[in-house]
């Protein structure tokens, strides 16, 4: 059990000095959200370039932009870390099939 | 209904299920990936023109405009009313030309003629030119999608 | 015709001509010492996996970047905001940056205390060393190519600094910039190093320090070496790298979540004339040696400051670069002074940054 838990160490220590930093550097949640530029209209150039001289916003924030999309996001990063329990927890089964047969000597004759 | 013995072995059951869910996971993974690197093309659902520009053409005559990223042309019909063709040629997305002296569009690519109303008329091209509804509205001509209200 | 024996007649003819059944062999046989130390050897392959995931988000952002003045700050704002998943890409390859530069320290600092870079292993270091600088320099260019703000004047900063560097520095600073000042030439030629330059130099590094691990082998800690066990070993595959796949997926888990919940934001285009704005701050790995160049008074006995701190600071690395010769008795005195020295550096490393971002 001591061996198993131990393997995490550089993981923990990898994610570890790595979120501190996310922590210390990252800001807080976005107050304002960059309106999607879906443009059905166009306008005639001259009238294209008064509209750019004005708002050209302070800070972009990326994040989804409507609900749909947020829930989207949600569902992706579960499903995601679904698949990744499942495998790691078969791939715990085949380690412990390939050291059973590593102590039997198995591949020693250099066969798989 | 009971088989003798197992149609694979539990190696090969735990090495299938693996590599199943490695291909469930690169998947999950390569969606966004295609997502970002097909993204959709934006077509305008219309386009508003000044009628100032388009006012004072001739019967019959036809003025190029910007169809969102693509060439567009405006035709005014002998009753005064505009169309509006998509300027791709049917072949192969050359931009046409209209000449005016034969009252043709014209795609330098592979010899391909269209008549006044956008039919494909001689060379390669398959199909008519793609049409637009073009409607005055006030100060605007707007061009819009056939078919969209 | 069956698959398998399509497969197999293809793999003939393959070998026939290309003859890597010997490299497969060979790796086939490779195994990874199982030791106390072992859980370091995870380090490695994770950076890699990091090295992999820039790439790929790095070409897929290329396909939208425009690398110039006017429209370097639009493109990535497009990015952003209208290509689909843009903001995800994005997110990935800024947060990708930072875990593989963290992993490469501690890759480092774990081969620096058990000494792996004894003979026959000095290439292994050497090339190490420079694949650290490497990294380090994607960073910076990086850093760069958004062109706002808060890039342009830590871009401002951290190319003036050679110039404190006697006789060369004025041309290397010059040779960064494209010219005596950041400018327009400055972006493009930045991005000509993140994505051709450096690339071709790092993967060349790389193809080295790996050919060189897996002809030499995996490196046995010298305390174990010493030790009365039996040397125990794991065969690479299938036992390593399972265990491999797992450490990767945990960590690919992680940072498409940080990822996603933590996206960097984009500030808005730079204004080459408007002054530095406040707060200028490099990015997290240049932490320690800004705040060490700020320790260092103008003057000191006539010599610039700057041109002081500079020189510890080249000096320093190059004895690190020569570290394996410098540590040839690991197992004396010497060898431990340089060990507590690595934690010295960890201390000092993490010390200033904190100092630095408190400031």
């Amino acid at each position: 059990m001591k061996k198993r838990t131990a393997c995490f160490l550089p993981l923990v220590l990898i994610i570890g000095v790595f979120s501190a930093f996310a922590a210390t550097i990252q800001q807080p949640a976005p107050k304002e959200k960059d309106k999607s530029i879906q443009a059905p209209a166009q306008q005639p150039p001259a009238k294209d370039k008064a509209v750019q001289a004005q708002a050209q916003p302070e800070k972009i924030f990326a994040a989804p932009q409507n609900i749909k999309e947020r829930t989207a996001v949600y569902v992706f990063v579960a499903w995601l870390w679904a698949a990744i329990f499942v495998l790691v927890y078969i791939l715990r089964l085949e380690i412990k099939e390939a050291d059973r047969l590593l102590e039997l000597k198995f591949y020693r004759d250099g066969k798989k | 209904m009971k088989i003798k013995h197992s149609l694979f072995t539990r190696r090969e059951f735990l090495n299938g299920l693996l590599g199943g869910w490695l291909g469930a996971l690169a998947a999950t993974v390569l969606y966004p990936v295609i997502k970002f690197v097909f993204p959709p093309t934006i077509e305008p659902d219309k386009v508003m023109l000044l009628i100032s520009d388009y006012k004072d053409m001739e019967s019959g005559a036809v003025k190029p405009f910007a169809w969102g990223a693509k060439p567009g042309y405006i035709k005014k019909k002998e009753d005064g009313s505009y169309k509006a063709f998509v300027g791709v040629c049917t072949h192969l997305d050359c931009t046409v030309s209209y000449k005016e002296d034969q009252k043709k569009f014209f795609c330098a690519c592979h010899d391909g003629w269209y008549d006044e109303y956008g039919k494909n008329i001689a060379g390669p091209p398959p199909k008519p030119l793609r049409q637009l509804r073009a409607d005055v509205e006030g100060d605007n001509l707007v061009v819009k999608k056939e078919g969209v209200a | 015709m069956k698959a398998k024996n399509i497969g197999r007649s293809l793999k003939a003819w393959f070998e026939e001509r290309l003859g890597l059944s010997a490299v497969m062999n060979f790796l086939g046989k490779k195994t990874v010492p199982q030791n106390k130390h072992t859980i370091w050897s995870y380090t490695g392959s994770a950076i890699l996996l990091f090295f992999g995931i820039q790439v790929v988000t790095g070409i897929m952002l290329a396909f939208y970047y425009r690398p110039t003045l006017e429209e370097a700050n639009k493109s990535v704002a497009r990015i952003m905001t209208e290509v689909p998943l843009g903001w995800i890409i994005r997110s990935v390859h800024f947060w990708s940056a930072s875990a593989m530069i963290v992993t490469v320290f501690v890759h480092l600092f774990s081969i620096w205390m058990i000494k792996s870079y004894r003979k026959p292993r000095e290439l292994t270091w050497m090339t190490g060393v420079l694949l650290l600088v490497a990294s380090l320099v994607f960073g910076f260019t990086g850093y760069l190519l958004p062109w706002d703000d808060l890039s342009l004047s830590a871009t401002k900063v951290g190319t003036d600094i050679p110039r404190s560097i006697p006789i060369v520095g004025e041309w290397v600073t010059k040779f960064l910039r494209g010219g005596d000042d950041v400018t327009g030439d400055t972006l493009t030629r930045f991005f000509s190093f993140h994505i051709c330059i450096l690339p071709l130099f790092l993967l060349f590094l790389l193809a080295v320090h790996i050919y060189l691990i897996q002809k030499q082998g995996m490196s046995v800690p010298l305390s174990v070496e010493a030790g009365k066990e039996k040397l125990a070993e794991l065969p690479f595959w299938p036992n390593f790298i399972y265990r491999e796949i797992i450490v990767w997926l945990v960590l690919f888990g992680a940072l498409i979540t940080v990822a996603v919940f933590l996206p960097p934001s984009l500030g808005k285009a730079a204004d080459l004339m408007a002054p530095a704005p406040k707060g200028i701050k490099p990015e997290w790995y240049f932490l320690f040696l800004f705040q060490t160049l700020k320790l260092f008074p103008g003057k000191i006995l006539f010599i610039n400051g700057d041109t002081i701190a500079v020189f510890l600071i080249v000096a320093a690395l190059v004895l690190f670069f020569f570290l394996p010769f410098l540590d040839n008795k690991p197992d004396k005195l010497k060898g431990k002074v340089i060990t507590w020295l690595a934690w010295a550096a960890i201390v000092y490393a993490v010390g200033m940054s904190i100092w630095s971002l408190l400031t």
